[in-house]
């Protein structure tokens, strides 16, 4: 009996982790793959920081707008988030969000910035 | 000269593992494997205190030294610098661990596969740190000494995250002890003291990472589900599990097994760590030490897998409900800990088995999160309740109690949402079944582990309301033209400039309510880097956190992101509750013993 119960709750366990695995997986895309979709949600697109500005949106709020590109194409993303402190021009950046519309609207942007980290190349 | 001692003694511990390696395996026996592993232990700590001292006198020709430090950082963040990089921080690595290995093999005696597997960890690390990143590699930068460093990352700069690191590696490191106790025969039935600050120190070391994300990362959040945050997460879970199975008989059986699942949990997160496996806004270096990595995390699932299968073949009937009870725990804590395993490495595998590019972010953590919470928090009183005979009636009262005020709540506010209302429950729940077993306790050591349950409810709900209930908003303020947020009124009031050698800060004055803040941004010329400096209020009910944005050429305008952060305090006061109150109840069994 209580191999069964244990059963069960293994079963259940991986039907539940299944299950939230495909609702909340994010598609890992490039500028350039993300243009064929007129819309997609919960994307995580990887590409180079440019012109970046941040844009008025009224009642003294605002919010970023810069361009994510891969040298093959590049689109409009928006952001009203936290800024990370290494998000800058040419800077390689990983947004979290939903495109449609032409925009890619962010919920949130990661850098990656292995300079910061890595050991500077010693000749 | 330094970097060749250093060297030196590294390379000695080293050889000292290989000699009783040799000597395990072929059970030579002639010198006592203790009296090895003790000389191996202090080459290797002199190995790891050379570098501290190259460090602290300024040896730019040692490899690591030249990456992280400067001539003009203050003497404290030089000791700290040691460990800021990869080169660094696996060697202290390997000594934490190698002290643990050490403290093991003073108290027990062990098997061979076991001892085999140790000496295989220690020659394993030691010769990493010797042959692929060595921190004492000699450096000339055209030809000539350097004679500066090129400094710290700036994020570091920071007193919890001088601790954070220290307390993580001997949290961590601490599992292999724990596998050194189960693998000898002459075991205690009891939690040793090595034990419990192996736990402690886990603990305070993820609890000073968050507090560090939360004062410098400037994103109002102290978790964000990070792979490094989770590499230390998983094996708290696992070790957590390993500390209740003391708690009920049946659990005697699976501590082996739990004991390799967290050394192993722990070295995977140095995997992670190290190797870029996976994406993560800490991962420092992508080396070509993932393959060799990957071997060593291979034979530790291998053994972690053996041990599991001795465990589950050894039969035992638990009859009793509070030996069931316990066992459900053990096991929501051990699929927590593989479910947010499996959340990690989702891209990966998706890549390498079905070459999608897909990762699972923080909703997928967060949504796992809720259920298992929900059966730990809502079990853990019923441990209470079911260790002594005759509370049904104290069970009764506590479980109806919380459904009415939950109830309560949620028709009163329209803010509480049906899942806010569960978990009002379960809070309430816990509270009454600990304030009623609070009267009914006899010895301080039940008034002990009551607090240390208590604390948990106290961190839980302030994690459940900080994290769900944060409100943030993007803001342009003018000087001198006070704002209105939520009840509180901001103004700011110009800006300050403040530079020393390391750095310049701009610093936003605001006013939330009369009180000043300072939000900066800090420009660190050495790393061509800037960072924010946050400002911060905090009331009980809330946390009200402002990070600078941007500030306007002529000093006029800021625009500034404000968070509303309710009840955080409870996180912070729950975490230091729990750890004082487990201290206190070590300590007091420790005298009374």
């Amino acid at each position: 009996m209580r191999v069964l119960i244990g059963l069960v709750f293994v079963i259940l366990l991986i039907f539940f982790l299944a299950n939230q695995s495909i609702e909340n997986q994010k598609k890992v895309l490039k500028p350039s793959e993300l243009l064929m979709f007129e819309k997609k949600n919960l994307v995580r697109v990887l590409g180079n920081v440019r012109n970046m500005r941040i844009a008025n949106s009224g009642n003294d709020s605002f919010f970023f707008e810069f361009e994510l590109t891969d040298d093959v194409a590049s689109i409009k993303t928006v952001f009203s988030g936290y800024k990370p402190e290494l998000l800058q021009e040419g800077i390689k950046a990983i947004v979290d969000g939903d495109w449609h519309s032409g925009t890619l609207y962010a919920a949130s942007v990661l850098t990656q910035c292995p300079s910061k980290y890595e050991p500077k190349k010693i000749n | 000269m330094i970097a060749k001692i250093g060297w030196a003694f590294l390379f000695a511990s080293f050889c000292s593992f290989i000699l009783g390696f040799i000597l395990q395996f072929f059970k030579a026996k002639f010198i006592d494997d203790k009296n090895i592993i003790t000389t191996a232990f202090f080459l290797c700590l002199s190995a790891y205190l050379t570098l501290v001292l190259s460090f602290v006198l300024d040896k730019f020709y040692v490899y690591a030294v030249y990456q992280y430090s400067e001539v003009d950082l203050d003497l404290i963040y030089k000791i700290a610098a040691s460990w800021s990089g990869m080169h660094g921080s696996l060697l202290l690595w390997t000594t934490v661990l190698v002290l643990f290995i050490y403290l093991g093999v003073k108290n027990f005696e062990l098997k061979k596969l076991d001892s085999i597997f140790i000496y295989f960890s220690a020659i394993f690390l030691t010769g990493l740190s010797l042959f692929l990143v060595n921190p004492f590699q000699y450096v000339t930068v055209s030809g000539s000494v350097p004679a500066d460093g090129l400094g710290l990352n700036p994020l570091l700069h920071n007193g919890f995250m001088l601790a954070h690191p220290i307390f993580t590696y001997l949290g961590l490191n601490s599992s292999v002890y724990l596998v050194l106790k189960n693998s000898s025969e002459r075991q205690a039935n009891k939690i040793d003291n090595l034990e419990a600050f192996g736990w402690i120190c886990l603990t305070v070391g993820i609890f000073l990472g968050g507090i560090w994300a939360y004062l410098e990362l400037g994103w109002g959040g102290y978790w964000a589900w990070d792979p490094v945050e989770n590499s230390s997460f998983i094996p708290w879970l696992s070790y957590t599990a390993y500390l209740h199975l003391f708690k009920y008989k049946a659990g005697e059986k699976y501590r082996k097994f739990l004991a390799y699942l967290t050394h192993f949990f722990a070295i995977f997160g140095t995997f992670l760590t190290r190797t870029g496996f996976v994406q993560s806004v800490h991962t420092f270096s992508n080396s070509e030490m993932g393959w060799y990595l990957k071997f060593y995390v291979f034979f530790a699932l291998i053994l972690t897998f053996y041990n599991f299968l001795t465990a589950i073949r050894k039969q035992e009937k638990t009859q009793n409900r509070f030996e069931l009870l316990m066992s459900l725990q053990t096991l929501t804590f051990v699929f927590y800990a593989l479910s947010i395993l499996w959340g990690v490495l989702y891209g990966p595998l998706a890549d390498l088995l079905f070459g999608e590019q897909v990762i699972l972010g923080i909703p997928f953590f967060d949504a796992i999160s809720l259920p298992y919470w929900g059966i730990l928090l809502s079990i853990m009183p019923f441990g209470f309740l079911y260790r002594s005979s005759g509370e049904t009636r104290g069970t009764l009262v506590s479980v109806i109690a919380s459904f009415i005020i939950a109830i309560k709540a949620y028709w009163s506010f329209d803010s509480i949402s049906s899942i806010d209302a569960i978990f009002i429950a379960i809070f309430c729940f816990n509270t009454i079944c600990y304030t009623l077993k609070l009267f009914r306790s006899k010895t301080s050591d039940q008034v002990l582990l009551l607090l240390v349950h208590f604390f948990v409810i106290l961190t839980g709900v302030g994690i459940f309301f900080s994290y769900n209930k944060k409100i943030e908003i993007n803001l342009r303020l003018e000087r001198d033209n006070p704002k209105e947020l939520f009840n509180h009124i901001i103004v700011f009031k110009g800006i300050e400039v403040e530079k020393n050698r390391i750095f310049e800060e701009v610093k936003a004055k605001i006013l939330i309510d009369n009180k000043l803040v300072k939000p900066a941004s800090r420009y660190y010329f050495k790393k061509n880097q800037v960072t924010a400096e946050i400002g911060l209020v905090t009331e009980i009910k809330k946390d009200i956190y402002i990070s600078l944005v941007e500030i306007a050429e002529d000093g006029e305008t800021v625009a500034v992101k404000v968070y509303f952060n309710p009840w955080v305090i409870l996180v912070w006061l729950g975490i230091t509750g729990l750890l004082v109150s487990y201290t206190l109840y070590r300590i007091h069994g420790y005298f009374r013993l």
